[in-house]
């Protein structure tokens, strides 16, 4: 399956670049950041359609999803 | 306290004009910082007294860590807030801390009233009182372009100074520290001007003696690669903080015109990702800090006719973009940072002054507030209004603006709209709207911050909310903070300074705490806090929250207000508990 992936500028920093992505059918949100190389530890929020998915959720082909580090501060 | 085993403390009487030093070794275990400059205050505070009364102190202190450590750049100040009523605490770096260090200074205490404007020039080996008659009245730049003048010694002394607003003591002026820095929240500006105090420069060349030079320096240099070797801090460099504008406004916790949307149409236009492009052009540090997180952005004004621009600097992070960006509807970068500007000259906490004009905004449209009163029609996205208004604020123009310069909890005792002013414990809130935790935890900090516990980290980071580890969560990190900001160390610091590093850093200069003494510190300086208020007649108990948070979706959906109220009961409880185990084993 083929999702589409964009990737906030804090992760730019891993080489990750935003584009589509194919991944096996069945691969889950943890799949996708371990393809990316981008460590989970610093992903806040991967989003699709306004939904905050779970490492654990399955993908879909054609998913668009946003991927946001989490906000900071002191 | 480096090389010795005691705090130095400078105590300035405005009054009568009277310098003393004292040296506290019943101070030594408290480190410095929050530490130290709470219980001076406790010992200084005058309960039975309003927080503007001349025998009200200020306090400054910073820590062993200051200066000779990477990142350890914060000078903390206490004092009575006019804001809230009851403890104020502000952190503040820029040269402060380090100015503070050469004039061989641990801590600062400052009471009385001066009889004219006046500013203070502290060195290793004076402390001045000099005429600020002439300063009066000006704003925050060039009162610090005249005192750069006349003291001279340029890179080596900090000035801290007050505008129009804290000479007319708006409850939540500020002290501008050295440009780009500020003791912003709770109104210290307003407790400087209560005194005449325009301005404090100080410097100074005291040797900081170290008596095992080895193992600093290889310390030091363990612990800068740490600091810039490492993903630890460098997030903070490259956007910085206004990444959160985009994220937060992806999971619905971007507060936007007075938080009746947790997500502004603007987003993208005044994000981080856009000040960086359209408007960055400078990056400046503490001293002491290698990461550079002073992001400086440029703007264009017209001054007159005929295309006559200039261009200003100012600095910008999350919270301002935040409080006077998505807040107030502002929908370019370029005029948040005309708005930041006209904050920054009047001298006034940004966060409250946009808090306080957004609730104004909506007074007006509910027909609770009147143009007459407003002066101009407040409306979200007009830049132009709320740069009037915020000179309003300063100049304490009308009755209304002069009770909206009171805070937002003596506006809407006077006018009514308290469901929707944004106010936590006293204090208009952060820029977060990430959920319960946030909301409680800027509700019962020590100093009503989101830094004292950082709830908005648990909000993002909890895979689902749980009441017991929450309360559990805001308390333990309240305390490990209070000794994070004793030593004195920026927070954005805090994942370089474990408890090894910290323990490591102290040893080198020969101060050989434990991770228990470090605890009772801690511990120690948290029920200090707490019974600091308590002396002042504040009480958790009292506290309701904002019905306009209840309204608004968060990154978790509506916040339930029975809970709300559940969990800030189960707070006091467990605070109370606490506290008769701390007060028992004294």
């Amino acid at each position: 399956m083929t999702v589409t992936v964009q990737l906030n500028d804090y992760f730019s920093r891993y080489g990750a670049q935003s584009g589509k992505v194919s991944l096996p059918d069945g691969a889950t949100v943890a799949d996708l950041l371990s393809y990316l190389k981008v460590p989970p530890s610093e992903v806040g929020f991967v989003i699709k359609t306004g939904q905050v998915l779970k490492e654990t959720d399955k993908l879909d082909d054609g998913d668009n999803l946003l991927i946001l580090p989490f906000a900071m501060g002191g | 306290m480096l090389g010795k085993d005691y705090i130095r403390v400078l105590h300035i009487n405005l009054t009568d004009e009277k310098v003393s030093v004292e040296e506290r070794k019943d101070l030594f275990h408290l480190l410095g910082g929050t530490g130290v400059a709470s219980k001076l205050l406790e010992e200084n505070m005058r309960p039975d007294l309003p927080p503007l009364h001349e025998d009200q102190p200020i306090i400054f202190a910073i820590g062993p860590l200051s200066t000779i450590f990477p990142v350890a750049t914060k000078t903390v100040a206490t004092f009575i807030s006019p804001l809230t009523g009851e403890y104020g605490e502000s952190h503040a770096g820029g040269r402060s801390a380090m100015a503070i260090r050469n004039a061989g200074y641990d801590a600062i205490v400052i009471t009385g009233r001066a009889n004219k404007p006046t500013y203070l020039s502290i060195t290793d080996h004076s402390v001045e009182f000099k005429d600020a008659r002439g300063l009066w009245g000006l704003d925050v730049e060039e009162t610090g372009r005249i005192i750069r003048e006349r003291e001279g010694i340029p890179g080596k002394r900090s000035i801290m100074r007050i505008g129009v607003s804290g000479e007319n003591l708006v409850s939540f002026a500020g002290v501008n520290v050295d440009t780009y820095r500020h003791f912003g929240r709770l109104g210290l500006g307003a407790v400087f001007g209560s005194k005449q105090l325009k301005a404090i420069a100080i410097t100074g060349e005291t040797d900081i003696p170290v008596t095992d030079f080895k193992s600093y320096y290889s310390t030091f240099r363990w612990l800068y690669k740490k600091v810039v070797e490492t993903d630890l801090m460098s997030k903070y460099h490259e956007i910085g903080t206004p990444i959160n504008i985009k994220v937060l406004n992806a999971i619905s916790s971007l507060p936007t015109k007075n938080l009746q949307q947790s997500t502004f149409e603007h987003a993208d236009d005044i994000s981080g990702e856009t000040f960086a492009q359209d408007t960055l052009v400078r990056k400046v540090s503490c001293v002491g800090c290698p990461i550079g997180c002073i992001h400086v952005g440029q703007f264009r004004r017209l001054f007159d006719k005929g295309y006559e621009y200039e261009s200003l600097a100012v600095s910008y992070d999350h919270e301002l973009i935040y409080s006077l960006g998505s807040l107030l509807g502002t929908p370019t970068a370029s005029e948040v940072l005309e708005l930041i500007d006209e904050v920054e000259e009047t001298g006034l906490d940004a966060m409250s002054t946009g808090v306080a004009l957004a609730w104004a905004t909506e007074a007006l449209e509910k027909d609770i507030l009147s143009i007459e009163q407003t002066l101009v029609p407040l409306a979200f996205g007009n830049t132009e209004n709320y740069k009037k208004a915020i000179h309003y604020i300063a100049e304490r123009t009308n009755d209304f603006y002069r009770t909206l310069g009171e805070g937002l909890t003596h506006a809407t005792e006077a006018y009514g709209g308290k469901e929707f002013a944004l106010v936590y414990g006293g204090n208009e809130m952060a820029g977060y709207h990430t959920g319960y935790a946030f909301a409680l935890g800027q509700t019962v900090g020590g100093r009503h911050s989101h830094l004292c516990n950082a709830g908005y980290q648990y909000d993002q980071s909890a895979k689902e909310l749980n009441d017991e580890e929450i309360v559990d969560y805001l308390i333990k990190e309240e305390k490990e903070r209070c000794m994070l900001t004793s030593l004195v160390i920026c927070l954005f610091a805090r994942k370089v300074y474990d408890r090894e590093t910290v323990l490591k850093a102290l040893n080198a200069i020969d101060m050989p705490f434990t991770d228990e003494d470090l605890d009772k510190m801690a511990e120690e300086t948290f029920f200090t806090r707490l019974r600091i208020k308590q002396k002042l007649g504040y009480s958790l108990e009292n506290e309701k929250f904002p019905k306009r948070a209840f309204e608004t979706p968060t990154r978790w959906g509506k916040m339930d207000e029975e809970r709300m109220n559940k969990l800030l009961h189960m707070y006091v409880e467990r605070l109370k508990a606490e506290y008769d185990r701390y007060s028992t084993a004294q």
